[in-house]
């Protein structure tokens, strides 16, 4: 087998090795005890982080119903 | 003849065989009714830890329409220690539309939230749930319990990273499929307004020759679409060694193919034909077609031949290859 052929075929087989394995194990996954917050989805705020191993929850104003916000209804 | 490139497309397939076994293991499903402003504790749940671990909790909440709610989640170990606190603002509107005399209902939603995370240690969790706030849309608190519906699934895997790991691995394989079946050491093509052609070159070795003839007819001076049955076009293949000596004849019966466009008609005929040179040399070959086709009207005269020869082509599948003796000169 021709050498461009065969190096075709291991970066195949590696970048489907790589990117399936990473995909199954998913290191980048945040872990319990690691600085900071995992990815937040839509809507989704965290109410503190981890700082040193240690979760540290952090204040929030609670009365939202009288939150401005900055959508164009709230333009002065 | 190479068969194993042809099945490498059976290699983008791994990371969609994962994705789809992942959506067969079996989740844990939870369902917790919420009233607001009262905490509601859910039973526990296991998360795995480790380098395979890799949890994905789900809560979503069944709003009743036009309402928005507040929620907060805390996420506790085994200890009732909170390890993880989110808020999440879930909305759901639903609405009638009209235009030009059509009408139909709408409805938006943004319900859910998805958590993907990797406990320490595997251990036994539980998820503390208020309904901070629910209100109807014109800002109103309803008093409506929620049916929260949560999942807890062990082994997330990573979706998108999946798809895109069977894209390339697709667009890999078909590189290198095309550097195996559609490659030759050299390509010669020559058209002639002519019945006959031939081209001499350099060929053999490993792989195969293979010669493509193509032809087109027309009447000279009608547009008369064909009548009744065609009678097949003679094609006469020859190939000549080193000193014009006849290695090989082969004489083929093809069946034109008709074609017509805005009134014009024309015939083609086509045939791919795979030589064997054990060694590499010098070989002439030649293609002869009829050149008029009989059909009860005006006889269809010859427009062009091609003549397309690819040296060292390699097929997926057995092809029945004519070996050219160049021993039989020689002795």
């Amino acid at each position: 087998m021709p050498v461009e052929r065969a190096l075709i075929l291991a970066l195949t087989l590696t970048a489907v090795g790589v990117g399936t394995t990473a995909a199954i194990t998913r290191p980048l996954l945040f872990r319990l005890g690691q600085d900071g917050t995992p990815t937040a989805s839509s809507g989704v705020s965290y109410g503190g982080s981890y700082r040193s191993g240690r979760w540290v929850p952090h204040g929030r104003p609670r009365d939202w119903s009288r939150f401005q916000g900055r959508g164009p209804g709230s333009a002065k | 003849m190479v068969r194993w490139p042809r099945w490498c497309w059976l290699v983008p397939l791994l990371p969609l065989l994962v994705l789809a076994l992942s959506a067969v293991v079996p989740s844990r499903r939870l369902a917790i009714l919420l009233r607001p402003e009262q905490p509601a504790i859910s039973e526990p749940f296991r998360l795995e830890g480790g380098p395979l671990g890799s949890p994905q909790i789900s809560l979503r909440a069944e709003l009743p329409a036009n309402s928005a709610l507040e929620l907060e989640a805390e996420l506790l170990d085994s200890q009732g220690a909170v390890v993880l606190a989110l808020t999440k603002q879930a909305w759901r509107e639903r609405g009638t539309w009209s235009e030009g005399g059509e009408s139909g209902t709408w409805e938006e939603r943004d319900d859910q939230a998805d958590l993907a995370l990797r406990p320490p240690r595997s251990g036994s969790y539980r998820l503390r749930l208020t309904l901070e706030e629910l209100l109807d849309s014109a800002g109103q608190p309803l008093q409506t319990p929620i049916l929260m519906q949560v999942e807890v699934r062990q082994h997330s895997v990573d979706a998108p990273l999946l798809w895109f790991t069977a894209a390339v691995g697709l667009v890999m394989v078909r590189i290198l499929q095309t550097s195996v079946y559609a490659n030759w050491r050299q390509r010669r093509v020559l058209r002639l307004e002519d019945s006959r052609v031939a081209i001499r070159l350099w060929a053999g070795g490993d792989g195969l020759l293979r010669a493509v003839v193509r032809a087109r007819y027309e009447r000279p001076s009608s547009d008369r679409p064909p009548t009744g049955a065609l009678p097949p076009v003679r094609l006469e293949l020859s190939v000549a060694g080193p000193r014009g000596q006849r290695l090989r004849k082969e004489v083929l019966k093809l069946a034109p193919a008709r074609h017509s466009s805005d009134g014009d008609h024309w015939l083609t005929v086509a045939q791919t034909v795979h030589l064997r040179l054990p060694e590499r040399e010098s070989v002439r070959v030649r293609a002869a077609l009829s050149e008029q086709l009989a059909d009860g009207g005006e006889p269809w005269a010859i427009e062009w031949i091609e003549l397309v020869l690819e040296d060292g082509v390699v097929t997926p599948e057995p092809v029945a290859a004519l070996p050219l003796d160049l021993d039989r000169d020689r002795a």
